[in-house]
């Protein structure tokens, strides 16, 4: 498309338009309806962080129209309850059978669900776990390759990524020096469907898609001075560094 | 801690910003709903204007939420609580928008029922999504909203913070995560974009009268003098 209109206007033009967009602002609360909704998330989020059980998954409120978003949520919480223990033996467990189906069937977490041969509707931590983690990704060899997004949490953030990467050789983390550039946002998503992370830190690396407590993050690999893996986790909505791990610590 | 409309009160609590979202963190079970509920009203403006529906903006509006709560530990002092509020709800309405974008290039989505009657900021037009705008039956807001779900999402959400919000544009960059003089150019364009759909590039074009919604094919402008930064800004326009 030409764009002529980014030709510079005028002080009066673009005072005039201006004005049109100051008249146009929303003024009015939230709808009752969005108020509720919301109410309802941060009383599930404050059962969530009290330790009891939560009358509803947060997220589900926010994508119970949405199917696929729901099924995302079901894996999520199940990581939750899997993280540790459930990823190392899941992964150990991944065949390279997969290697021939796509990225995106592999990644896309409705698929890794149906999938996981457990035969059951969702949900429960050993069916949840398995689809979230079997599979392969972009990364160097199918057997090592975790599924994208990577789930995480905050509570056990360095020893999931222990677990999820634990198989990724070194040659899957390249010297700042010789790191390609940042990925966008859009390789991001080729790499996870769905996967939306709007600004991605520019950092030196190659980077994953992930989710840390359902909200958007990326790890960043890399090799360190002696050639030991490090992952930074960087989260996408306020583009702070959650985490380093050096993969390889004792 | 409820009024009548079961709504929590919290005209009673006068902690600051800062010190609410440090309840918050220390543990506090309810300083965060008092935070968000303190501010949720604009950040629905800015919310509902970034994506041009109720939908996408109910949606965004949530994961902001979810995600400031998550992340409150990660709040450094280093800008308002408020911009960091807005930042982290633009960032989620963005995210909203660009999975959107991508499920429109689905060839084969998996849930088109439920996509049939939800809104997308660059296919609905505003007056079909926001009731509220349906009610007030507003020619000119009805344009100019019009002309705003055509602008790419980073340049709206720009405009709607600068010139909308009326936030200053250094905050706007942390809000957006990039340079003052990137918020000013996004804005500069966006305008200059704007201005022929709003009808004030035609001779003694008059923006209280906006063109009919069969507008006018942009025309270039002139080079002018004067700056195209917003009031206060600094002269770094590129």
């Amino acid at each position: 498309m030409s764009e002529p209109t980014d030709s510079p206007l005028s002080p009066e033009q673009e005072s005039a338009v201006r004005r049109e967009l100051a008249a146009a602002r929303h003024r009015g609360p939230v709808p009752d309806d969005v108020a509720a909704r919301l109410d309802d998330v941060l009383a599930s989020l404050s059962r969530e962080r009290a330790g009891e059980p939560a009358a509803a998954p947060v997220t589900d409120v926010a994508t119970r129209r949405r199917r696929r978003d729901a099924t995302r949520l079901l894996l999520a919480a199940a990581a939750v309850v899997v993280a540790g223990v459930g990823i190392g033996q899941v992964i150990s467990g991944g065949g390279s059978d997969d290697s021939s189906a796509s990225l995106s069937e592999r990644a896309d977490p409705d698929r890794a669900g149906s999938g996981s041969g457990s035969g059951g509707s969702g949900g429960s931590s050993d069916e949840s776990g398995s689809s979230t983690l079997q599979g392969g990704s972009a990364l160097a060899a199918p057997d090592s390759a975790p599924a994208l997004p990577l789930r995480l949490t905050s509570a056990g953030l360095a020893e999931e990524l222990r677990a999820a990467l634990q198989p990724v050789p070194g040659a899957d983390f390249p010297a700042p020096a010789e790191a390609p550039p940042s990925a966008s946002a859009d390789e991001l998503l080729s790499e996870a469907p769905g996967f939306t992370c709007t600004d991605p830190p520019s950092t030196a690396g190659r980077l994953l898609p992930a989710y840390v407590d359902d909200a958007p993050a990326v790890v960043s690999l890399t090799a360190g001075d002696d050639g030991e893996r490090l992952a930074d986790v960087v989260d996408c909505a306020t583009g702070e560094t959650l985490q380093s791990v050096d993969l390889d610590a004792p | 801690m409820s009024d009548q409309d079961g709504q929590p009160d919290d005209s009673s609590d006068d902690r600051s910003d800062a010190e609410l979202l440090r309840a918050h963190v220390e543990g506090d079970p309810d300083a965060f709903g008092v935070l968000f509920r303190r501010h949720r009203d604009r950040l629905w403006a800015v919310a509902l204007r970034t994506t041009g529906n109720p939908e996408d903006a109910a949606d965004g509006l949530q994961d902001g939420m979810v995600a400031a709560y998550r992340r409150a530990g990660s709040f450094r002092g280093e800008a308002a609580v408020t911009t960091w509020l807005h930042r982290v709800v633009v960032n989620a309405c963005l995210d909203r928008l660009r999975a959107a974008k991508v499920r429109r290039a689905d060839p084969l989505p998996d849930d088109l029922d439920d996509w049939g009657d939800r809104g997308s900021s660059v296919t609905a037009t505003a007056e079909a999504a926001d009731p509220a705008d349906l009610a007030v039956s507003d020619e000119r807001r009805r344009v100019v909203l019009d002309a705003l779900a055509q602008l790419p999402a980073e340049q709206r959400a720009a405009l709607v913070l600068v010139d909308m919000e009326g936030y200053p544009v250094a905050d706007v960059a942390v809000m957006l995560d990039c340079a003052v003089g990137t918020v000013k150019s996004r804005c500069s364009r966006a305008r200059a974009r704007l201005a022929p759909l709003l009808g004030v590039l035609r001779p003694g074009g008059d923006p209280d009268h906006l063109p009919p919604r069969n507008h006018d094919a942009a025309r270039p402008v002139g080079p002018v003098d004067g700056s195209r930064a917003p009031p206060g800004a600094g002269a770094d326009q590129p």
